[in-house]
């Protein structure tokens, strides 16, 4: 009896300690997905790229596909994800800011021939079309200026404005009230662990839904910033000091993404849909016999065209 | 925006162009293009946010003063004319490819019957 008595307890006692220490051992390393901030080595935690493969690594989003596929197919498709090429004339713009501004208009720029552009010669262009530029040396300067020289789109393609610029780095504006964004977080619109082997958790950002976050870069007015000024966007600055005073109140996504149902693609001018609801036309054609003197009678359509601009931000900017 | 007669020929053409417009700021009262160059804006005609541009076209339609019976009669070369206009836009600034250069954001065409 006492013999059996022994089994139980330790039949009962193993599996007690078992878990016990597993308890124990879980307290004491915690799993990567308890804390795996800490525990995962980000692929944005790395020194600066020194080529613009490394660059395009550090800022890979190959692997968001897997879950967002229908994001990563509009994003695809989208201007942003051809940030340095566009349609042909971002790239051939940044080609002149180089071969007519650096080389020849700003004689003060450093820059004779193409082996001496350096990063502060391209952002400011780069600041918007390739923010990540921050993150690497002078040499990954110095190779996207070659390529957009020799219109290498291939190569070019390589980097863009993709889920990481907008979900990581760009997702911060207060950064005195939230801090730098953290190199293995995903920003989004709530909290939570996010299955990705770099990014393991999201984090919802204070901007992600404002139109501030596109405003960063659909811009103000001239870069003061910037060494010598330079002026692409104006949008935001037309939504804030001429959208807003009219009484509007829609943000840039409620539009570009939810309205137009056009979500990461972001559909703006080049949409038919988007183009005609953009700008109201109304036409009023009446004719008649227009006497400007006795006895001359003119025969006149007096055309009335009303163009009224529904969209959040004046037309055209960009 | 055109008209033209019922045979097709054009007898009114006008175009607008609503674009901000930059200087380089640099003391100069000269347009440019190009980021690296515009520095603040000198003259903005774009279509301004939940604003109406209303423009307004007077065209006159081709006539000619015949004689009939000993008196003068001005008669209407087409009594048909077709009027037709479009917005584009241009994103670039100059038309070319449809679909790439230039893009339609609206359309209108209507006949005019002089009676």
């Amino acid at each position: 009896m006492r013999f059996r008595l022994l089994i139980i307890m330790i039949i009962l006692a193993v599996p007690i300690a078992l878990f016990a220490a597993q308890k124990e051992a879980v307290k004491k390393a915690p799993s990567k997905s308890a804390n795996p901030a800490v525990e995962q080595k980000s692929q944005l935690d790395s020194p600066k790229a020194k080529t613009l493969d490394e660059l395009a690594a550090k800022y890979d989003v190959s692997k968001c596909k897997e879950c967002h596929v229908k994001e990563f197919e509009e994003w695809s498709k989208s201007l942003h994800s051809r940030s340095l090429i566009g349609t042909g004339r971002t790239m051939a713009t940044i080609r002149t800011a180089i071969t007519d501004g650096l080389m020849k208009e700003q004689p003060y720029s450093g820059v004779k021939k193409i082996e001496d552009v350096k990063k502060v010669h391209l952002m400011q262009c780069f600041k918007c079309h390739l923010p990540q530029l921050e993150d690497a040396t002078d040499n990954v300067a110095l190779e996207i200026a070659q390529a957009v020289m020799d219109g290498d789109q291939d190569k070019l393609k390589k980097v863009s404005i993709n889920c990481l610029v907008c979900h990581n780095k760009k997702a911060i504006i207060h950064k005195w009230h939230d801090g730098e964004p953290q190199v293995n977080i995903v920003y989004g619109t709530k909290d939570g662990p996010h299955p990705h082997p770099s990014f393991t958790s999201h984090k919802r950002s204070a901007i992600m839904q404002e139109a501030v976050m596109c405003g960063q870069c659909h811009g103000l007015g001239p870069n003061f910033d910037q060494p010598n000024p330079s002026q692409c966007a104006t949008l935001y600055g037309s939504y804030l000091h001429s959208y807003i005073p009219s009484g509007g109140t829609k943000t840039c996504q409620q539009c570009h993404m939810h309205e137009f149902n056009k979500g990461h693609h972001m559909s703006s001018y080049r949409d038919p849909e988007v183009g005609k609801r953009a700008v109201e036309m109304v036409v009023e054609a009446p004719s008649y016999q227009f006497l400007p003197r006795a006895g001359d009678p003119n025969p006149m359509t007096v055309l009335t065209v009303k163009l009224t601009n529904r969209a959040g931000h004046r037309i055209p900017d960009g | 925006m055109t008209a033209r007669t019922k045979d097709g020929k054009e007898f009114f053409r006008a175009s607008k162009i609503y674009m901000p417009q930059s200087t380089e700021s640099r003391g100069e009262a000269k347009m440019v293009y190009a980021p690296f160059r515009k520095v603040g804006i000198f003259r903005d005609t774009s279509l301004q946010p939940n604003q109406t541009k209303i423009e307004t076209f007077e065209i006159f339609h081709p006539f000619a003063d015949v004689q009939n019976g000993g008196k003068k009669v001005r008669e209407l070369l087409s009594k048909e004319s077709t009027i037709e206009i479009e917005l584009w836009y241009l994103p670039g600034g100059v038309k070319g490819q449809v679909g790439k250069d230039q893009f339609l954001f609206n359309r209108f065409v209507q006949t005019i019957n002089f009676k």
